[in-house]
């Protein structure tokens, strides 16, 4: 019988996520004894910052959490403060921020499966690496990442931290051009999306079947995005102000962004979630096309989350241009919004999963308590037995280069904004 | 200083002067040396000297950057860089030096080095590319923005 080996692997700083983090593995007799993925980002203390200001201000600085999913946080909170008086924005500005937010997710979305994942399953250190061989590919994603910008920034001004929402609506209407121009576009790129979907399918991928909770929202009609109830599948179906009842946030020492359960148990959010919870309210041509790939969803495989990806940017792409069609720039792009005290609750799809918010406000409207749920928090214990399973079923007799390289691998499938979160990867094996 | 005047006689067309001077940065660690170059060429005329140049602040573009660069004969890009020379220095950078700037990890986005790279090996930069490192610190000398002025004419005043 042959001695346990006492290996230490060291990844300074993982690669293709947002923000910093280390996995720490000790393997004994064979079995992880210990398995934490470490979060050592400082915490941002938004929460706390966001106190005394008025919401327009807030949906600011919610802004700034986040440079690739700033829309979701932006549009969460202009809901919390709209439902908390009962606004109702009108046909107009909803579908407009539906729009915005397909724009977020197309070039998220885009940017994950090109630039940070796919090198991952196709043999590549990284994106640049990948472009040799697979130059169209790169090419196609920058053409969505791209898009997905230009669709956001039509409606926000700019696409990093966009300014044109408000509470009651938007800052400002875009015009009739541009937004035939933009048209033109979303038309161009289907044909794109639609191959995404094909590549991702057919993309090597373990086969590494798991059990999990998905949570999501699920929308009367539509594939979830900003709106509906929160649902899952151990068969919870709640109003989104008692999420919390259920879900539990809580401090774990090797972490500075808070781990989630739900109900006693981790669960998972984000695309495959929200295609394993509402795969029936996919568009017709959108479900057809997933049916031609021959993978069933609901999935157990936690890799389906990239053709999940796929799959949303084709939705992203044919909402849009549904929601854009016919244009008419409104009479007016906001409805007034009277300050009021009391406390406001919402949640949204943001490209990473479910985004929860909630606010108290004073009788001038200004916040008195701000609480924040992102999906990347709520992911980490999950991504935690995520690991542990894939790396047993991986084998833990691989060589340390192996098994460092499906933890990160595993880690980016879960796409982590760790600064959304703190809220990467140090690889330390003791076997 | 160079000042050159009607560098590109009109009659040279707009294909072959249109140029965009992209100052890249973010408001944080002094990174704001881009941005501030971009209003200093702007107050010395550089535009009016080059006609068909454009001026530009991206604010940590990713590779967005290879889209702000699109439809340019000419790019020039102007960002902080830490270097062992005095603050306020300014150096013409080959890509090749700026592999050592390569930083894959903590961020989302791509950097300029390696959106630079993408761009190279997907036969995406515009046929002229320039970039100019500012070496940055707490305060940068007076007349910093003169001599980065200068280099931007002698640049501009090159292609044809």
């Amino acid at each position: 019988m042959s001695t346990p080996r006492d290996i230490s692997i060291r990844v300074p700083v993982l690669a293709r996520v947002e923000g910093e983090g280390a996995l720490e593995l000790d393997v004994s007799d064979g079995a992880i004894s210990t398995l934490r993925l470490n979060i050592y980002e400082p915490p941002r203390l938004f929460e706390k910052l966001m106190l005394g200001y008025a919401p327009d201000q807030v949906i600011d600085m919610v802004a700034r959490i986040c440079g690739i999913c700033p829309v979701a946080y932006q549009v969460t909170a202009v809901h919390a403060f709209e439902h908390l008086g009962g606004l109702d924005v009108g046909p107009w500005a909803r579908a407009m921020r539906r729009a915005m937010y397909c724009g977020e997710w197309l070039q998220s979305h885009a940017l994950h499966i090109h630039l940070l994942a796919a090198p991952d399953f196709l043999g590549f250190d990284n994106a640049i690496a990948m472009a040799e061989r697979y130059p169209d590919e790169v090419r196609r994603g920058l053409r969505l990442q791209g898009l997905g910008n230009a669709l956001i920034g039509l409606f926000g001004g700019r696409s990093v931290h966009p300014v044109g929402l408000r509470v009651g609506g938007f800052y400002r209407a875009p015009d009739r051009a541009a937004v035939d121009a933009l048209n033109r576009q979303l038309d161009a790129a289907v044909a794109d999306a639609k191959e995404l979907v094909r590549w991702c399918a057919a993309l090597p991928m373990p086969d590494d079947q798991q059990t999990f909770t998905s949570v999501s929202l699920r929308d009367a009609d539509d594939y979830p995005l900003q709106a509906g109830r929160i649902v899952s599948s151990t068969g919870l179906d709640l109003e989104v102000g008692e999420f919390d009842r259920h879900m539990r946030e809580f401090q774990v020492p090797h972490s500075t962004a808070l781990h989630a359960e739900l109900d006693g148990a981790p669960y998972l959010v984000g695309p495959l979630a929200r295609l394993n919870l509402n795969h029936d309210r996919l568009p017709a041509d959108v479900a057809s096309l997933l049916r031609e790939t021959g993978i069933e969803f609901p999935s157990r495989n936690m890799f389906h989350s990239m053709l999940a990806r796929a799959v949303e940017i084709c939705v992203a792409i044919r909402e849009a241009r549904r929601l854009l069609d016919d244009y008419r720039e409104p009479d007016r792009p906001a409805v007034p919004w009277p300050p009021m005290a009391g406390v406001a609750v919402a949640a949204t799809e943001a490209p990473r999963g479910l985004l929860w918010q909630r606010y108290e406000t004073d009788a001038d409207g200004h916040v008195t308590d701000a609480r924040i749920v992102p999906p990347t928090s709520q992911n980490q214990a999950r991504c935690e037995a995520d690991l542990r399973a894939s790396l047993n079923a991986f084998g833990l007799d691989r060589d340390d280069d192996e098994l460092r390289l499906r933890a990160e691998t595993v880690i980016r499938n879960y796409d982590p904004c760790i600064s959304c979160a703190t809220h990467f990867l140090r690889l330390k094996v003791r076997r | 200083m160079h000042l050159v005047r009607d560098a590109f006689p009109q009659a040279e067309g707009e294909a072959l002067t249109a140029a965009i001077v992209l100052g890249i940065g973010s408001p944080f660690a002094r990174d704001d040396v881009g941005w501030q170059a971009i209003d200093l060429l702007e107050a010395s005329g550089l535009c009016a000297r080059h006609p068909g140049c454009t001026l530009a602040k991206l604010d940590r573009p990713g590779v967005s950057l290879l889209d702000a660069m699109r439809g340019y004969a000419q790019a020039i890009l102007v960002d902080a860089m830490l270097t062992d020379d005095p603050p306020g220095t300014v150096r013409q950078l080959a890509l090749d030096d700026l592999a050592c700037l390569h930083s894959t990890s903590s961020t989302h986005e791509l950097g300029v080095a390696e959106t630079l790279a993408l761009g190279e090996r997907l036969d995406l930069l515009p046929p002229r590319l320039d970039v100019l490192g500012i070496r940055t610190g707490d305060s940068l000398p007076r007349g910093w923005g003169i001599r980065l002025a200068g280099e931007l004419d002698e640049i501009l005043s090159t292609t044809s």
